[in-house]
């Protein structure tokens, strides 16, 4: 095969080989991605679009899960405060119902329930951020009013409904109980039975005072049940968080393998390239200079 | 026996070869580095001998002219690759700006999934306003991440679409050009001239050609024929066939050859292969694209519809596309208010009931099977793939085609070395031929001043 000065060309081609080869190592050293366009890994670039959209998705959940937890704690409390209110209530009936107070006892008593009452429809109106957590999905006014015409005495104004939030796929949590469940149930009505005290007190009746203070028993079990209902919606979401927090750790390291770079292997063939460039230019200024003319003189 | 007369006329013939062929060596040193240039060599011959005296007698050396050491066959195969490669170069160039458009790290990818997840951040307290806006302003990202992904395809498309007849005109000029080589070439072969030069002009147009469209080349005794991958007629002897552009009932540029619209068989060259980005891939890209858009919209749509707004009415749509074909470029937001989102499935404010089933739009699949995220995962995979595909067989055909040159460098290329040596030998011949001249001569002398008295 005849030579020619061609070589010059195949030097170059290869001397830019290397520096293209270097030019995507630096890259991927720099953003510590292997994949940086959807053509360096067209399957790995399709699979980083459906990873980052569960990343964020699981990062949405965990923000979901806070919130939630702050709407389950503070109606949780509220809860809590209604038991001690009721709780006081109930020594006051008993105290009422032992037959041995004078008529002006018996109307401080009845105005103190009374005030036990006002205390709790505060506590059933408690509003986090503008929404109201015991009026159901009519969240927006305070749901509990007193009001003379019923023979609760108190109207509810929310409604049955109950919201839920997303914390998963395909998952959600209730994020609240509504108030005529936990107020106005069936057995055991917290304002029924604390309208049925106060006017037993006030017409200072022992058998409808003895039974009234019963229905205030009966109702504290039921307001605790309920609040069992938000311990253990608590309790999952914690769970929740966990398996998502290590969801976006097994995320982050699939995202790494799919479109990570590995840089150890890219550190070492920038080494490589640079030697083979290093060994283009020397051969190139080994060869360009020879020439026959320079041995005729 | 030969005469001293005879003897210097073969030593004078022996100067002229030695001459001429110091003449080649020189052209061929002093082109070493001119593109397209093929080295020539000096075609000697013995002369014809004559009889005298029974003896078959030299007469010395014809020089019967040059000829360009080239392979044909080598140089249609170089023409070949350097239509794929054109082709393939403007294919990868063109996919490589559309990939900026359709990464996995941002764009409607993460725009989808920001808005449904700002859905999902509704769903903690649904009559807040804050989270309204935010639901607002992640559709709205929805909407212009739709409409730059529409604009990253129409405006590449346009851009090609802009390049066709600037292609056709360098095409007619290179017809042109050739087909008067063509009768150069012929008329300097009659009157019995070396055409080499002519001939690597022709060869160095013909390649350039090749870089912009499909060709054929057949070469026939009236000089080359050129014609488009479907046989339409470029250049036939001395003459050319001027391709034409115009716009197409589709609106984009097509090719003609003589009334026929060629542009469908127009594969190879950057000609080819920016037509088959343009009416290939961007046209389907943009189908899918489409697709999403509207199937997204509607899917969307239903789900407010299927609630109540703040005040309590019922949900209008989200989002209005003008039909299928052009969706992704005109999706617009058609709530004008953030109290119009749907959310309630009771018609009270606080209700978040219906944000699961705009929800469920995230994680049901579309009519074209898919999620919107994974329609969105297919795009991006079609668009690498496709670039990739381009990258590689561009990488493949220039290595394929740096060998072919290699090997056709070594066949026409010239050598310094070789040609030094050459010169040398020339220069000994010609020394060599001189020399015998000036024996000659001085025989001459000898022979003039026998039986004169010496001084």
């Amino acid at each position: 095969m005849r030579v020619t000065s061609n070589y010059y060309a195949q030097i170059l081609n290869s001397i830019s080989a290397t520096q293209k080869s270097e030019q995507t190592d630096i890259q991927q050293l720099a953003t510590s991605k292997r994949v940086n366009r959807p053509s360096d890994d067209p399957t790995a670039a399709a699979q980083e679009v459906g990873n980052l959209a569960s990343t964020a998705d699981a990062a949405q959940y965990e923000q979901n899960i806070s919130s939630a937890q702050s709407l389950l704690q503070s109606a949780s409390s509220a809860l809590s405060l209604v038991v001690t209110a009721l709780t006081s209530a109930i020594t006051q009936g008993v105290e009422a119902g032992n037959g041995t107070l004078m008529s002006a006892q018996m109307t401080q008593l009845a105005s103190s329930i009374s005030g036990v009452r006002d205390q709790v429809i505060g506590l059933a109106n408690t509003s986090v951020q503008g929404v109201y957590l015991f009026g159901g999905t009519a969240s927006g006014n305070p749901p509990f009013q007193l009001n003379a015409a019923p023979s609760t005495g108190v109207s509810y104004v929310g409604n049955s409904s109950v919201n839920s939030i997303p914390v998963g796929n395909n998952q959600s949590v209730q994020s609240n109980v509504p108030g005529d469940q936990i107020f106005a149930a069936a057995t055991g009505n917290v304002m029924q039975s604390l309208t049925d005290l106060i006017n037993a007190v006030q017409a200072n009746s022992a058998t409808a005072i003895q039974t009234a203070t019963a229905e205030v028993q009966s109702a504290v079990s039921t307001v605790s049940l309920q609040q069992q209902i938000y311990g253990s919606a608590t309790n999952q979401l914690t769970a929740d968080n966990t398996s998502l927090q290590s969801e976006t750790v097994s995320l982050k390291s699939q995202e790494n393998s799919l479109v990570g770079a590995d840089i150890a292997t890219i550190a070492t063939n920038l080494t490589l390239a640079q030697t083979s460039q290093q060994a283009a230019l020397e051969a190139m200024a080994k060869v360009a200079p020879m020439s026959l003319l320079n041995y005729l003189q | 026996m030969g005469t001293l007369n005879s003897i210097m006329s073969i030593a004078g013939e022996g100067l002229q070869a030695s001459q001429a062929s110091l003449n080649v060596t020189a052209n061929n040193i002093s082109n070493s580095d001119t593109p397209g240039y093929t080295r020539e060599v000096v075609n000697l011959t013995e002369s014809q001998t004559v009889q005298q005296g029974g003896l078959n007698l030299g007469t010395g050396v014809t020089m019967q002219g040059f000829t360009s050491v080239r392979d044909q066959v080598l140089q249609l195969q170089i023409n070949d690759q350097m239509q794929q490669a054109g082709s393939s170069l403007a294919q990868s160039n063109a996919l490589q700006q559309l990939e900026t458009g359709f990464s996995s790290a941002s764009g409607l990818g993460t725009g989808l999934t920001a808005f449904f997840d700002s859905v999902s951040q509704l769903s903690t307290n649904p009559a807040s306003s804050a989270l309204r806006q935010t639901v607002m302003s992640s559709a709205s990202t929805v909407v212009n991440d739709f409409h730059s992904a529409a604009i990253s395809i129409s405006q590449l498309q346009t851009g090609l679409n802009e390049t066709v007849p600037k292609s056709v005109t360098e095409i007619n000029q290179l017809s042109t050009q050739i087909a008067n080589l063509n009768a150069q070439i012929i008329s300097a072969g009659m009157s019995g001239q070396a055409p080499g030069a002519l001939v690597d002009q022709r060869d160095r147009l013909v390649s350039q050609l090749s870089q912009l469209t499909s060709l054929q080349t057949t070469h026939t005794p009236n000089g080359d024929t050129l014609s488009t991958g479907d046989g339409a007629p470029l250049v036939v002897g001395s003459q050319a066939f001027a391709l034409t552009s115009a716009t197409g009932t589709d609106g984009l540029q097509h090719v003609y050859q003589g009334g026929t619209d060629i542009t469908s068989s127009l594969t190879g060259g950057s000609l080819g292969g920016t037509l088959q980005v343009r009416d290939g891939e961007l046209p389907a890209l943009q189908t899918k694209l489409d697709n999403l858009a509207s199937q997204f919209t509607s899917a969307i749509n239903t789900a407010n519809q299927a609630g109540f707004d703040v005040t309590g009415l019922a949900g209008k749509p989200m989002f209005t596309t003008s039909g299928t074909t052009g969706a992704a470029a005109s999706i617009q937001l058609a709530l004008t208010s953030s109290s119009q989102i749907a959310a309630s499935s009771d018609g009270s404010a606080g209700s978040s009931g219906n944000l699961s089933k705009l929800l469920a739009v995230q994680n049901t699949a579309l009519a074209s099977g898919m999620t919107p995220v994974d329609a969105y995962s297919d795009l991006v995979y079609t668009v690498g793939n496709a670039s990739a595909q381009a990258q590689t067989s561009n990488t493949a055909t220039n290595a394929a085609l740096s060998q072919l040159q290699a090997q056709q460098a070594s066949i026409s290329g010239v050598s310094v070395d070789e040609e030094t040596t050459n010169m040398i030998r020339y220069q000994q011949s010609y020394q060599a031929a001189a020399k015998v001249i000036s024996t000659v001569d001085s025989l001459y002398q000898i022979l003039i001043s026998m039986g004169s008295t010496t001084a």
